[in-house]
């Protein structure tokens, strides 16, 4: 049987995977046939890093953490946040909280590009399935404009991005 | 080498600086009667965060980073007002049969630079 130190390791390298796929579609985005599977790379990384982190060494592997989702909108700030601890980054106090804004705006919306979290059915839009919205109207995430698209594109957003990846290097 | 609990107090000192919504700071006693790796060895945090989304009490593992000054493993879990409430009317369980320590307060002078 796996140890929780071995599953925490398995989470972290799949988020790697994950992140390098998003940032392989960054540098050639021609390779991206759609917006919807770009996101979908970055929105399985973050889920992962945030399970990684959440698995306790010395303690029963809590198979919840396959199954559940919703993990990025509240997790992913604290990492980030801690990530930024630890970088002692040349940035003012005002500069970082600006980050921890826009950071916990994205992760809401990350979390959302999963097709299991629906906020109530208030947000069906996700970047796998079609869906309907609540006039009857059919979407596709391949038609549709995404949030994160424009918020990653921001300063605050390619500041998450490189604190992501320094925070998926750490944990692996 | 700094002690553990000035870590403690540094690491909290920075959470404050950088997250805005951040009201408490508390520092968690890990029970002595349940098995967990290397029990004394840890900052563990509970932050209280008005800026935060409830999702009960999920507690991140972070490995030490010497070269950032933090030589502890730390545990860090971050709840709502209302769910720091329920802690305290014990509505809300903390895992592992922690108990909440003291408070580290918020820094009077919020640093800027």
């Amino acid at each position: 049987m796996s140890t929780p130190a071995e599953w925490q390791r398995a989470f972290a390298r799949q988020a790697d995977a994950d992140f390098r796929a998003w940032e392989l579609y960054e540098e050639y985005p021609e390779a991206v046939a759609v917006a919807c599977h770009k996101l979908l790379f970055l929105q399985m990384a973050c889920e992962k890093l945030c399970k990684a982190h959440l698995i306790q060494k010395g303690t029963s592997y809590d198979e919840k953490l396959q199954s559940s989702h919703a993990y990025v909108a509240n997790q992913l700030p604290i990492i980030i946040m801690q990530q930024i601890s630890f970088m002692k980054p040349n940035l003012s106090g005002k500069g970082m909280k600006e980050i921890m804004k826009h950071v916990k705006h994205l992760a809401i919306e990350i979390e959302l590009l999963n097709p299991a979290v629906r906020r109530d059915d208030q947000r069906p839009d996700n970047c796998e399935y079609p869906w309907e919205d609540a006039g009857g109207t059919l979407h596709a995430p391949l038609n549709w404009t995404f949030h994160p698209s424009h918020l990653l594109t921001i300063p605050e957003g390619r500041h998450f991005l490189k604190l992501l990846r320094v925070a998926i290097d750490r944990i692996l | 080498m700094p002690t553990k609990d000035e870590e403690a107090i540094e690491l909290a000192k920075k959470h404050y600086q950088i997250e805005e919504g951040l009201t408490h700071v508390i520092r968690i006693n890990e029970s002595s009667n349940v098995k967990v790796v290397e029990p004394d060895e840890r900052i563990i945090l509970l932050e209280v965060n008005t800026n935060t989304v409830p999702a009960g009490i999920m507690p991140l593992q972070f490995s030490p980073v010497p070269s950032a000054g933090i030589h502890y493993p730390s545990v860090i879990m971050e709840v709502t007002p209302d769910e720091f409430e329920k802690i305290q009317t014990g509505e809300l369980k903390l895992p592992n049969d922690w108990t909440m320590g003291e408070e580290i307060p918020k820094p009077a002078v919020d640093g800027e630079g």
